[in-house]
């Protein structure tokens, strides 16, 4: 009886312990995600702003002077493709443009017939007191001379935007409401879902104010899959207009999390309570850190898209500039800060899926030393930058297989240790030997080493976790334990060896790759 | 003395021919021909006449039109399978042909759009390719959105000196975003304010096709309807090969008639009337191919003998070639009068006449369209066959290739459109040939 009770109460209490602390974790993940959905509503309100901001100057600029004839107006409405009907009417109410009577064409008089009401009703006019930001009243510090005004027919929400002149004539000019839509379906943000690692998180989309979608983002989420909606209307004039965004909850990986406690929770009633106890107090801290990770791993694929933009362009252009183009030195260092970007990246999002456990190298027949050199080619600007050098080293000249991706990457977190911690000792020493059973490939510096205390604990994630998110990632903590990982993965090691000075590590391939089960 | 006299006379008759080979041969046909269906009308009434404005700018030597070309592709769930592999495919082989200095981009969408390829030149042909390479199958069909960014990904090298197009596939109904006939109607027409035509491809029996004819229509893009996906292949190729047969671009046509002359109507395109004045744009002519503007004029009452001025036509466009140069012209519209009707009817120009048979027959054929989708089919084949005559009768009358081939689809058109299992097929097929015929697109 006390024995069933010694078992039951404490997994009772740690039972309930956990879950309550898992969903401390949900509700907070879940308002981190909420105040970043909501930020980002609000900058794409800020960019549809900028963006009807630059359309009014633009407006202000062909419509500069109210002194012209009907082919003139006519002409603008042919050739300019945002603009559907002009209207013009001189300062003692006569209407300028569309000419009356037979003159007038069929959509012209339509026109006329669909803003009779706000002509009647006329423009502001006045001191300013509440010039919003759209209106660029620095032209005129007294007086509203231009603005938007938003108004309903058909099918919806249309914008006239209208101008006075200095002899007090009113331009006001339709916008054709398809190209504004069109027009703000390119302003919006627009990053693909990554499917193949299956991260979706987002589901944004712009609804105009019959509820009908106009553009969206992110997969559209099914029943009850979404959990936290942010809603935000447009400023005005659009103000009829609604963004909403949508947070993915199976993005968290709240219900693995749950199955996860659960089975240790069952663990914890055969070892006992205080087993238990100690594996979550130090399983917790690393989870935590996962977590952080998670979230990171989505912003992460959200710069991906417009750093393979970068970097392709960049590369197209290094292709067309001559060898010996003065802009060929900036060039460069654009091309290496992409690398490293996308190696920052590549390191979160290897970490994530290693931490999905899917994570798998797929070893090919090839040349080690050719990958080695390319690796370094890539750090060559910034490493020459820093007044470094490279001593090359390199004897594994039989193909083996392995993975290049995963070489490229484990090189480049070595060497990028290399140039942020030891660029104190002017050489990196990159050598490369083979043997009947493996490949051994050293990184080695001159710099201040790694303390004996600290050997093992750098392959182990987060160790420089602090409190500063970038620091946590695009420290050592999860390079080293990525590199690790993958050198494991094809069945190798990855060590840290005695050196006389400074660091230096070894990576040792199998000739024969034995892909470890995890 | 005979065979000097011979020699002579040869020569005569060599420099004649050479005199008449000459402007055909070195001074181009001119680009634009302005013409009246009836240049003697017939006195004491008013009176309804066609004035024809033919414009056709044939290329200068072997040159060929830089392009600028967004390839737009549905990944929606319903093109999986040989419709997406065969789209790739096409998609591919017709990029293969285009040259180092044209540009292209690659657009995908489904619920959402994505820039599989940014505007960038074929020069990067591995580049270009590896991006068709990588299309993979979603879910729904945002086709507004799609064509939106196909189009904004021109602006990024927007050139007046290259042919700015969006060619289209799609297989579905668009379903995100605007979708309706109207909306991507008045799209395609912003598109071609701004020098950019949307040509598109519909796959399949699923896709709009009053939605498709009418971004294609307002953007003087092709249309076609491609039943089976293996002619894919053949369709991607015609419509690049169209793009970059494209002799002139930014075709301006103004009329202005005279006192007293009404304008009624523009048969087969968009047109601007204001009162008395008639603006009519088109986005571009091809190498040896005639396009026009067809214009129904209500002429004044005259008196017999009399000779009038009925319009002013004035023009300009922007001639293609290594040097690109914009070029402008004006024409006196004038008409005589006679009470002979039979002096009338002589004198009738027939190449207008055809021109005006065939856009007549092509109204009516949607108006047979009209009539069948309102369930009135019998009504609909009397309309087609009573079509079919007319056209016959006039392709007799004008001796024309063009009436009889008119007057023949028409005769298969009232065959098929009785026929309730074949509507789909049908209906598509006979959008697209008006299209054609309203635009005089290549067939």
């Amino acid at each position: 009886m006390l024995l069933v009770l010694l078992v039951v109460l404490p997994t009772g209490l740690l039972a309930w312990l956990a879950i309550r602390g898992v969903r401390d974790e949900r509700v907070r993940v879940a308002g981190q995600l909420y105040a970043a959905a909501e930020s980002r509503l609000t900058d794409v309100d800020a960019r549809i702003e900028r963006w009807l901001e630059e359309k009014s100057g633009r407006l202000m600029d062909l419509t500069a002077s109210s002194n012209r004839d009907a082919v003139f107006w006519r002409d603008l409405v042919r050739t300019t493709p945002e603009i559907s009907q002009i209207v013009v009417r001189a300062a003692d109410g006569r209407l300028v443009h569309p000419p009356l009577g037979d003159a007038i064409s069929d959509a012209e008089s339509q026109f006329l017939v669909r803003i009779r009401r706000i002509l009647e009703r006329g423009f502001p006019s006045g001191p300013v007191e509440t010039a919003s930001p759209y209106d660029r009243s620095q032209r005129s510090q007294s007086a509203i001379d231009h603005g938007w005004v938003p108004w309903y027919w058909d099918e919806g929400l249309h914008l006239l935007f209208w101008r006075r002149d200095p002899a007090g004539s009113i331009i006001a000019v339709e916008l054709d409401r398809t190209r504004l839509m069109s027009d703000l379906v390119v302003a919006l943000p627009m990053e693909g879902d990554d499917s193949r690692s299956g991260v979706n998180l987002w589901h944004m989309a712009l609804e105009d104010s019959q509820g009908r979608v106009l553009s969206q983002t992110g997969s559209p989420m099914a029943d009850g899959e979404a959990m936290e909606t942010v809603e935000r209307r447009l400023s005005p004039p659009l103000g009829a207009w609604v963004l909403r965004a949508e947070v993915r909850s199976s993005s968290l990986g709240a219900l693995g999390i749950y199955l996860r406690v659960a089975g240790l929770i069952l663990v914890a009633a055969v070892l006992g309570g205080l087993a238990f106890v100690f594996h979550r107090e130090s399983s917790r801290e690393l989870r935590e850190a996962s977590e952080r990770v998670g979230f990171v791993n989505q912003v992460s694929h959200e710069l991906r898209t417009p750093l393979t933009n970068i970097r392709l362009y960049a590369e197209l252009l290094e292709r067309r500039l001559g060898e010996d183009d003065e802009n060929r030195s900036y060039l460069d260092i654009i091309v290496a800060e992409c690398s490293r970007l996308s190696r920052l990246i590549g390191n979160v999002l290897t970490f994530a899926r290693r931490n999905r456990g899917s994570l798998a190298v797929h070893p090919v027949e090839g040349s080690v030393d050719e990958t080695l050199r390319s690796v370094t080619a890539q750090f060559g600007p910034s490493l020459e930058a820093k007044g470094m050098e490279i001593a090359f080293d390199l004897a594994a000249t039989q193909p083996v297989p392995f993975d290049p991706d995963a070489l490229e990457q484990i090189v480049g977190n070595l060497l990028s240790n290399v140039e942020k911690y030891a660029a104190a000792g002017k050489v990196a020493e990159i050598s490369s030997r083979q043997n009947d059973r493996s490949t051994l490939i050293r990184v080695a510096d001159h710099g201040p080493g790694i303390p004996e205390d600290r050997e093992e604990s750098v392959f182990e994630p987060f160790v420089r976790l602090s409190d500063s998110l970038t620091e946590g990632v695009s420290g050592t903590g999860i390079g080293l334990s990525i590199a690790r990982e993958l050198a494991r993965l094809h069945g190798g090691e990855l060590r840290l060896v005695k050196a006389d000075r400074g660091a230096c590590f070894e990576l040792e391939l199998p000739k024969k790759p034995a892909r470890r089960p995890r | 003395m005979i065979k000097r006299s011979r020699i002579t006379m040869i020569g005569i008759i060599v420099a004649i021919i050479a005199a008449a080979c000459a402007p055909s041969a070195d001074a181009s046909r001119e680009a634009v021909n302005v013409a009246l269906s009836q240049p003697v009308i017939l006195a004491g009434s008013t009176q309804t006449v066609y004035l024809k404005i033919g414009l056709q700018v044939d290329g200068e030597g072997d040159y060929r039109a830089p392009v600028n070309l967004a390839v737009v592709i549905d990944r929606s769930g319903s093109m999986q399978g040989e419709k997406l592999a065969r789209a790739k495919e096409a998609a591919k082989a017709a990029i293969n042909r285009l040259h180092p200095d044209d540009i292209v981009s690659v657009v995908a969408y489904d619920d959402t759009v994505r820039v599989l390829l940014p505007a960038t030149k074929v020069a990067d042909r591995a580049a270009v390719l590896g991006a068709i390479d990588g299309l993979q199958i979603g879910g729904n069909t945002a086709l507004f959105a799609g064509v939106s960014v196909g189009a904004s990904e021109l602006r990024k090298f927007f050139d007046r000196e290259r042919v700015n197009r969006v060619v289209l596939l799609s297989d579905g109904l668009a379903n995100v975003g605007p979708a309706t006939p109207a909306e991507l109607g008045a799209l395609g027409a912003s598109l071609k304010k701004e020098g950019i035509s949307v040509s598109t491809i519909g796959l399949g029996l699923g896709y709009n096709e009053d939605l498709m004819v009418r971004l294609a229509g307002h953007s003087d893009g092709n249309h076609a309807f491609v039943e089976h996906p293996r002619d894919l292949a053949r369709i991607f190729d015609l419509e690049f090969g169209d793009a970059v047969s494209v002799t002139a671009q930014d075709i301006l046509v103004r009329i202005e008639c005279a006192e007293g002359t009404r304008p009624v109507r523009v048969l087969g395109r968009e047109a601007e009337i204001a009162g008395r004045s008639v603006t009519v744009s088109v986005n571009q002519l091809y190498d040896a191919r005639e396009q026009y503007i067809l214009l129904e004029l209500e002429a004044p009452a005259g008196m017999s003998g009399q000779t009038r001025r009925l319009a002013g036509v004035s023009w300009s466009f922007l001639r293609m070639g290594s040097s690109p140069v914009t070029e402008r012209g004006t024409s006196r519209v004038e008409a005589r009068y006679s009470a002979d009707d039979k002096l009338v009817g002589a004198n009738e120009d027939s190449t207008v006449m055809v021109a005006v048979v065939e856009q007549i027959a092509t109204e009516r054929n949607r108006l047979a369209l009209d009539l069948r989708d309102q369930g009135r089919i019998d009504e609909a084949q009397a309309l087609l066959l009573k079509n079919c005559n007319y056209a016959n009768n006039n392709a007799v009358k004008y001796q024309s290739q063009i009436l009889t081939d008119v007057a023949l689809e028409n005769e298969i058109d009232a065959q098929q459109i009785v026929k309730e299992e074949e509507w789909t097929v049908q209906r598509k097929a006979m959008t697209e040939k008006q299209l054609k015929r309203s635009k005089q697109q290549k067939r």
